[in-house]
């Protein structure tokens, strides 16, 4: 069996920056996806009273599997947790851990073994949509969401509900609340204004900054990118602010596919990225971080960088930092102790929008085999939606994880968020309601503020969250991925000796890997996709 | 005389049974462990469901080893795999026996000792580190080497950009972490040469090369086979760990440094299937049998005594 | 004449010996001695300047990660210990006894009894059944039996065990021990365990590495961290440091090792298990005569 070991030996998978975390007590902005998929009626009256109609007579036990390290301080949590369970609906739950390196090797084992397991957490990014496709999750219907899980009924927006879609059948109870995020970028702004650079407020003001720092700061790279996570950002970045946000309609769910679409375009047109519609943009693109990639403002071995582009700017390495306005929070914790002055500006498209996420970002699956689905749904309805289970679940136990101060949530005395048991966001739950969560003390202003941005640059993407059935494209999908990899990611580094002849190789493979009957499948799923949300 | 006559399966068995029955627990392992898993082959010419399980999934035919056969890499990555694993094995092999035969010979006991001793660590060093020490030291922007280099006003060189580099530097690197390891079984054999052979050879005045040409190697050729036989044996599959560590997804090395296992890996990253990934290890596995049995075979005319089956 | 001879071969032949040692011995003990020091060179250090050869911002962040939580590090040493002890002595028994069967002549079926084994290393029905079976069918998940049973044989070893009793057992020394009126079994323990020594040795210094090293099984097979071995710790202990960095309310310092962890990570799990072999090594001495036994 050894053979089989070596996958992803302490690597943290890709999908990391696909996952992204975190929200609180914030209103959730009124887009106007609503009006742009036509508004499903919610009605019906719930059941507050989840004790009424239902048998619970017998004590049940269920399972489940979360993603991540089971943190010190878990045992505690579940234990205060079954206790409330118990009290509430006479149930008890053991959660297992699927850890972040052997997420790929293991999730769909633990499906496929037919272990006795009741609910698993899963995402457009955690295999769904391929799990969904085997068979491995329970249909999901509308009259047992209003009968088990009142609360989380009434707290989603209609259109998770459909977001969730698979051929029409739901297999998953989506997230209430959605994270709200755009791509963002820190830059150092004592180190601008040192060099008297123009102020820099959007991200293609970006290259006299670059130019700056490479010609007077010798130790720093001005750009240093990894290879799993940031390598493709310079490109996007820059090909979204100079035309358009183009997203790969496979990027979410595994990988990339070449078929790509205008996330401001309401009718989603796809097209190959060497349609002549679209070649030139990414051409521009490409000829940009070329010239850059050559004078040396990127790194040059990316491919083989370990370090994200965070760290080395943090580190005083690099002089970007990519990310988003979640994890942006890391830099306002972290450069007041280096004394620096950082400003953060958004990567968004020419339009000023970016992409907003799906409900279907987190979530849970009822597993098939479960034999109690009912009382699955039952606790998680108790542990998303009200706020006693969310605060346990999410920040621990109170006096021992966190303290409330000023409505607050901080740190007791004596811990230090090093030796907190149960750090907040580590465990896994992150399908809970996060408006009910109350925010933590440490957000200063400026995080607030950029999160109130993002509010206003988040805008609908028609395919935010399709998720495509491979079933009969299997082959073809899999040999796109690699080719993208192969032959894509080299041009969004500007490592290739000559662009153009670069996208007509990459043209070139994408057609005999089978591209035509994939576009030809998609075009006809996003179809139907689409008439899906309008119903 | 009689029972050989008979020679039955069950007389064989009967009239060996203290002997069956110590290979007993071995067999029963690998059975267990071995032989009902492999029963998941199937899964190669299968749509996999939850519902059906590994048996009762609908058949597909050939249907998963498509998307190998269509990447269009299929025939390179298989020619780069056998490619790297003779020059591993054979470098392997051959620096494994020098080192051993060398050992032998020292005559400082704790040198000896000590030497071997540095030999081993490579082993606990993963490939994960491995590939973190190439990058710090060769990397363009800040690496060790380069920055001497820059130092001495020189050019730095971009190693990840230029494939020719690493067809040298992997077997480097493999012969690096394994000798040590390699050499190990190669010293037990030399110690369990018979004194007396040396010691007749000496009285007929053979000097230590001829001792280690004519009494060394040829008693050492029946461990040198079987070890040979064993690395042909996996010699399409691969150093999956040492190539996806220190290559990674780097498009510009790719056609001269993939092998079957990252192309497969690659693939199937996104798409999570048993049967696919079943199909690639299915073909690794019949040329590899093909491979073994011809070499087997061919080992059995040349030294019967000393084929693997 | 004849010593005169001896001597001047001998000594060429130990000179060219040491030289190639050498070399070979600092070609791989170098990047070990780098890899130490620089398990306790700061992250900052790194991420800006790479490796050193030099000690440079001296710092054990790395190491006080993860010896964070002392009584989950000696607990993982003590089970690692447990395992690969406990499991090479099994392992090491049970495998000589199988490659001893393969090695008799009375055995008719040896040779289809070595391709048994061996076509296990040819085909495999990869890693779903795999689990299945282990984890369902016989239920071994959160057992400690799991860790000693994954990496218990190996067909490569059993082989080359079978290889090596070969070599060093002549027929007529079983011959003449079966006219004594010895057993088969008695063979094997009075006879061919004491004279497999040396590849006794190295196959069992093989066992505990492979157990010693084994993350894979506690990964798969094991959610109960009372129960998990040192690697496995370890390789927890970073993939969470890379994961608290990504999350957003989790306010690590600013130097969280990450890069410095991985080699002190290598440090901390070859230590204690590279003084098992200068141990081993007492077993591999020159002059083993047949004929010392036969007697």
């Amino acid at each position: 069996m050894r053979k089989k070991k070596s996958l992803c030996a302490y690597a943290i998978p890709i999908i990391l920056s696909l996952l992204i975390l975190s929200g609180c007590g914030e209103e959730v902005p009124n887009t106007d996806i609503a009006t742009f998929y036509k508004d499903s009626e919610a009605s019906g009256t719930f059941q507050y009273n989840t004790k009424a109609g239902i048998d619970m007579s017998a004590k049940v036990k269920i399972t489940g599997y979360l993603i991540g390290e089971r943190l010190p301080g878990m045992n505690d949590v579940l234990e205060k947790l079954n206790e409330k369970l118990l009290n509430d609906i006479n149930t008890t739950m053991e959660i297992n851990y699927i850890r972040w390196g052997d997420l790929q090797s293991k999730y769909a084992l633990v499906l496929a073994s037919g272990e006795d397991l009741d609910w698993i957490f899963t995402g457009n990014w955690a295999y769904y949509g391929q799990e969904a496709a085997k068979g491995a999750f329970l249909e999901i219907k509308q009259d047992m969401v209003r009968k088990y899980m009142p609360r989380h009924y009434k707290a989603t927006n209609p259109q998770a509900w459909k977001e969730g879609l698979i051929g029409g059948k739901l297999f998953m109870i989506p997230t209430s609340t959605p994270d709200i995020k755009v791509n963002e970028v820190a830059i150092r702004e004592d180190l601008r204004q040192k060099y008297n650079v123009p102020e820099v407020n959007k991200w293609l003001d970006i290259e006299p900054y670059l130019e700056a720092i490479k010609k007077n700061e010798p130790d720093m790279i001005p750009i240093s990118v990894d290879s799993a996570i940031d390598i493709t950002r310079p490109f996007f970045y820059q090909l979204a602010a100079t035309s358009k946000s183009y997203f790969d309609l496979f990027f979410a769910t595994s990988g990339g596919s070449g078929i790509v679409s205008d996330t401001d375009d309401p009718e989603g047109k796809l097209f190959k990225i060497t349609d002549p519609e679209v070649i030139n943009d990414y051409k521009n693109a490409a000829y940009k971080i070329k010239d850059w990639y050559d004078k040396g403002y990127i790194n040059k071995n990316a491919f083989s960088n370990k370090v994200r582009s965070m760290d080395s700017f943090l580190s005083g390495k690099s002089s970007i930092a990519y990310g988003n306005t979640v994890d942006m929070q890391n830099i306002f914790n972290k450069v007041n102790e280096q004394g620096w002055k950082v400003k953060i500006i958004p990567g968004l498209s020419k339009k000023g929008t970016y992409p907003q996420d799906s409900h279907i970002n987190n979530g849970f699956a009822i597993v098939s085999k479960s034999k109690n689905p009912e009382r699955t749904m039952m606790a998680m309805d108790l542990i998303m939606e009200e706020p006693e289970y969310n605060q346990l679940v999410y920040y621990g136990i109170e006096g021992k994880n966190y303290v409330i101060k000023n409505g607050k949530i901080a740190l007791p005395d004596g811990v230090t968020s090093e030796t907190n048991t149960f750090p907040p966001d580590l465990a896994g739950f992150w399908f809970v309601n996060k408006n009910l969560l109350k925010c933590p003390e440490n957000w200063n202003d400026e995080y607030i503020q950029l999160r109130e941005a993002a509010k206003k640059q988040i805008a609908p993407y028609a395919y935010s969250a399709f998720v495509p059935d491979i079933s009969n494209i299997k082959t073809e999908v899999s040999n796109l991925n690699q080719v993208v990899v192969q032959y894509f990611n080299p041009i969004n580094l500007g490592m290739i000796k000559d662009v153009d002849e670069a996208f007509d190789v990459f043209d070139e493979r994408l057609t005999s890997a089978g591209f035509d009957k994939v576009m030809e499948e998609m075009k006809h799923q996003t179809d139907e996709y689409k008439k899906e949300l309008m119903k | 005389m009689k029972s050989r006559i008979n020679g039955g399966f069950f007389s064989e068995i009967y009239k060996n049974k203290v002997l069956y029955l110590m290979f007993l627990p071995v067999a029963l392992y690998f059975i267990i462990f071995a032989y009902v898993p492999m029963g998941g082959i199937i899964l190669a010419f299968k749509e996999f469901n939850i519902r059906g399980g590994i048996l009762f999934s609908p058949w597909n035919g050939i249907e998963n080893f498509r998307f190998f056969f269509a990447s269009g890499k299929a025939w390179q990555v298989t020619k780069n795999t056998l490619e790297y694993n003779v020059v591993f094995l054979a470098c392997y092999t051959f620096f494994s026996i020098l080192t051993a035969i060398m050992i032998s010979e020292i005559s400082n006991k704790w040198f000896k000792k000590i030497a071997q001793s540095f030999m081993f660590l490579p082993y606990f060093i993963s490939w994960v580190v491995v590939a973190a020490f190439i990058y710090n030291f060769f990397n363009y922007d800040y690496g060790l080497v380069n920055t001497l280099i820059k130092n001495v006003g020189g050019q730095p060189i971009d190693i990840y950009a230029e494939p020719a580099n690493w067809v040298i530097l992997l077997p480097v690197l493999y012969v690096w972490k394994w000798v040590g390891f390699g050499s190990v079984l190669y010293l037990a054999a030399i110690m369990g040469i018979d004194q007396e052979c040396y010691e007749a050879a000496t009285i007929d005045g053979a000097n230590m090369f001829q001792k280690i040409t004519k009494i060394t190697l040829p008693l050492l050729r029946p461990t040198i086979i079987v070890l040979v036989l064993m690395g042909v044996g996996r010699i399409l599959r691969g150093e999956f760990d040492m190539f996806y560590n220190i290559i990674g997804n780097n498009g510009i090395l790719m056609d001269a440094t993939d092998i079957i296992d990252t192309l497969v890996f690659r693939s199937l990253m996104g798409t999570q299937d048993f049967g696919m990934a079943s199909a690639a290890g299915f073909y690794q596995s019949v040329l590899c049998f093909v491979i073994i049995l011809i070499v087997n075979g061919v080992v059995r005319k040349v030294d019967n005594e000393n084929a693997l089956f | 004449m004849v010593i005169l001879k001896k001597t001047a071969d001998y000594i060429a032949l130990n000179i060219i010996s040491y030289i190639v040692v050498s070399l070979f011995a600092i070609f791989t003990v170098a990047p070990f001695l780098i890899l130490i020091m620089n398990s306790f060179t700061s992250e900052h250090y790194i991420l800006n300047h790479g490796f050193s050869l030099l000690p440079k911002e001296l710092s054990v962040d790395a190491y006080s990660m993860i010896f964070a939580y002392p009584e989950k590090m000696l607990r993982a040493y003590g089970v690692t210990i447990f395992i690969t002890l406990v499991g090479t002595v099994i392992s090491l028994f049970l495998s000589s006894m199988a490659a001893y069967v393969m090695f008799r002549k009375e055995i008719k079926y040896r040779n289809t009894l070595a391709f048994f084994i061996f076509f296990t290393t040819l085909f495999n029905g990869g890693l779903a059944p795999y689990y299945i079976i282990v984890s369902n069918t016989l239920h071994l998940q959160d057992n400690l039996l799991v860790l000693l049973l994954v990496p218990m044989f190996s067909a490569m070893n059993i082989l080359i065990l079978r290889n090596f009793i070969k070599g060093s057992i002549p027929d007529s020394l079983i011959e003449s021990a079966k006219i004594d009126g010895a057993g088969d079994f008695r063979i094997f323990i009075q006879m061919v365990l004491p004279l497999s020594k040396a590849a006794l040795a190295s196959i069992g210094l093989f066992t505990a590495l492979g157990y010693w090293n084994d993350w894979w099984t506690p990964m798969m097979f094991m959610q109960n961290d009372k129960l998990f071995p040192l690697q496995y710790v370890l390789y927890q202990i970073l993939s969470s440091a890379n994961m608290a960095s990504s999350m957003v309310n989790y306010v690590s310092r600013l130097d969280m090792p990450k890069e410095t962890l991985k080699l002190a990570m290598t440090v901390v799990s070859a230590g204690p298990i590279v003084f098992l072999y200068p141990f081993v090594q007492k077993y591999f001495v020159k002059g083993v005569t047949i004929g010392a036994v036969k007697g």
